[in-house]
């Protein structure tokens, strides 16, 4: 079982799976500096569930086996679950400054586990009696998941089979006796670099004629026949230097993403929990995503206010941190933080228990909160550039700083008020610099789905009727 | 030497650091105190550390015989909690 930072890092040296980065194949991504930022955030959801002053947000009790398990692989059995997960995700952003990736996995078991037990019900299956065994597992040893979604999608305009490449949709190519085969790409795989097991997801519902993409499967990321390719990041050349010019140089920039190719891969049928069945891929996407978008205003909350501290700091640093106009800004951020992390606690306190016995967040809520978090993130980060100044564009790198013939120079042009190091006044300047820039909005932007997803979901469970009603009934407009 | 156990939040967002709020109260109650585990019902007095006026360390807590002293923010001196736990 994987209890400490430790344990995670030598079951990731001891994996042997696929990696490549740059071209070029990462034997052991664990002391690789690309790598190495993504498993110490991942790593923070391990520790933190050792410390007693964190037990209870990032800890559970099995519904399953009644043990204490790792909050990330729990089924919610309550809307207080629902909101301890917004709670600890915020608390691990805290410590992390950066997407820790863990959540992922967590939204897939627990849509899966709602959604197996669904199609039982409705076909006569023995899915949800598979997974349950999985999630044991999962559980006892406390791994890692990804949650695989997003297909490569090819041509947009046109159905899985209808794509000029079959395998631009992952789908089963042959069934056999003992399993299945699987084709395809999982693509902008946050955390899967450094995750043991990947759960694919059908990416949209399934219409008739597809049936071989409405598959869903776990799949350890070592099987024969997965390759990850590990996406460029902003500035991810300063990783290989090391030092202050990464900005955040513990943890990184958002989670590590890459994409997940599935090359004629096996897999028995006890880790099949989808196949065929386009009646469920639907309802299986809106859940993982409305899981998935529950979290974005814990996660990028906490992250933020990492952000809203630095730009005080920096502030402070610049002697700006009186003048009116900044503390008016600072406080702005911190109404839009609020305001997105509220948006994750109202979808949790208003969600319900589904038939599996499994809590479920408010749909519409959720997605509200995933569309605020669009806007918001964007408009703190531009804040943020508001008040840092322009200096976070053009500053010159930690070598120059630290060179011994212009060393001087950058020393005394850079520095802020008296009492602080010009050192420290980089530091903080390149942490803005690292958590706002392009990596790091997109993420926002995209993640757990894009805007016009949430737009989509509002179609549909907006109510717009209803509205339409009180509206005529006010008014005395009768038809 | 009383017994005292020992229960926090989660710590979501808490409002001073509960850890360094901890280890002041069991420097002021240092040899006064016996610091034990939680799951040890064979405690004298509980102490719970909140980050918050939420107070989630309250919450779904089994009852006790002691004393209970619940701790929201760091305005009182630490000294005051260890009287608090030592009367």
């Amino acid at each position: 079982m994987i209890r400490t930072k430790e344990d995670y890092i030598k079951s990731l040296k001891e994996h042997g799976h696929i990696v490549y980065f740059n071209g070029k194949r990462v034997e052991d991504i664990t002391v690789h500096p690309a790598f190495i930022p993504h498993i110490n955030a991942a790593a923070k959801t391990y520790e933190l569930a050792l410390q007693p002053e964190h037990e209870l947000l990032m800890t559970a009790t099995s519904h399953l086996t009644g043990k204490k398990v790792n909050r990330f692989t729990h089924i919610h059995q309550s809307v207080d679950d629902l909101i301890k997960k917004v709670q600890m995700l915020r608390l691990i952003a805290h410590e992390t400054g950066s997407c820790f990736q863990r959540c992922v996995g967590c939204d897939a078991l627990n849509a899966t586990y709602m959604t197996t037990y669904d199609i039982d019900q409705k076909h006569g299956t023995n899915y949800h009696a598979r997974f349950i065994e999985y999630l044991k597992k999962i559980q006892a040893e406390n791994f890692m998941l990804a949650g695989g979604m997003t297909d490569p999608k090819g041509d947009r305009s046109k159905s899985p089979g209808e794509q000029a490449d079959p395998d631009l949709f992952t789908h089963v190519v042959e069934k056999r006796d003992d399993g299945i085969i699987i084709r395809g790409a999982k693509a902008h795989q946050t955390g899967a670099a450094n995750s043991h097991e990947i759960l694919i997801m059908p990416t949209q519902t399934m219409r008739e004629g597809d049936e071989s993409y409405a598959v869903e499967a776990a799949i350890p990321l070592n099987a024969k026949g997965v390759i990850q390719i590990f996406g460029r990041q902003t500035n991810d050349g300063r990783k290989m230097e090391g030092g202050m010019d990464i900005g955040n140089p513990g943890f990184g920039l958002v989670g590590g993403e890459t994409l997940v190719v599935f090359d004629n891969v096996f897999v028995p049928w006890e880790r099949v929990f989808m196949c065929g069945e386009i009646d469920f891929s639907g309802i299986l996407v809106e859940r993982f995503a409305t899981l998935h978008r529950q979290n974005y205003g814990g996660c990028k909350g906490g992250v933020n206010d990492v952000l809203i501290g630095a730009t005080a700091l920096a502030a402070e640093y610049q002697g700006t941190i009186k003048a009116s106009h900044i503390r008016d800004k600072l406080a702005e951020m911190i109404h839009l933080v609020e305001t997105v992390y509220s948006g994750s606690i109202a979808c949790s306190a208003m969600g319900f228990k589904t038939p599996s016995g499994a809590y479920y967040p408010d749909p519409l809520l959720a997605n509200c909160s995933k569309q605020n978090v669009t806007r918001h993130i964007y408009e703190i980060g531009r804040l943020a550039h508001d008040i840092a100044g322009g200096i976070i564009a053009t500053m010159p790198s930690e070598a120059d700083l630290k060179s011994g013939e212009i060393g001087k120079y950058v020393e005394k042009y850079l520095a802020g008020v008296k009492g602080v190091s010009t050192e420290n006044r980089m530091k903080v300047l390149r942490l803005i610099e690292n958590m706002t820039g392009g990596t790091a909005l997109v993420e926002s932007m995209h993640g757990a789905g894009s805007p016009q997803a949430q737009k989509v979901m509002y179609g549909r469970l907006g109510k717009l009727d209803m509205k339409v009603k009180l509206a005529k009934k006010l008014t005395g407009i009768e038809n | 030497m009383k017994k005292v156990a020992v229960k926090f939040c989660g710590g979501c967002d808490p409002g001073y650091d509960r850890v360094d709020y901890l280890e002041r109260i069991r420097a002021g109650g240092e040899n006064h105190i016996e610091w034990v585990a939680i799951d040890n019902s064979d405690f004298d007095a509980l102490l719970l550390i909140n980050g918050c006026q939420r107070a989630c360390a309250e919450k779904d807590l089994k009852p006790v015989s002691g004393q209970v002293t619940s701790v929201k923010d760091s305005k009182s001196n630490p000294d005051e909690i260890v009287k608090m736990l030592l009367k």
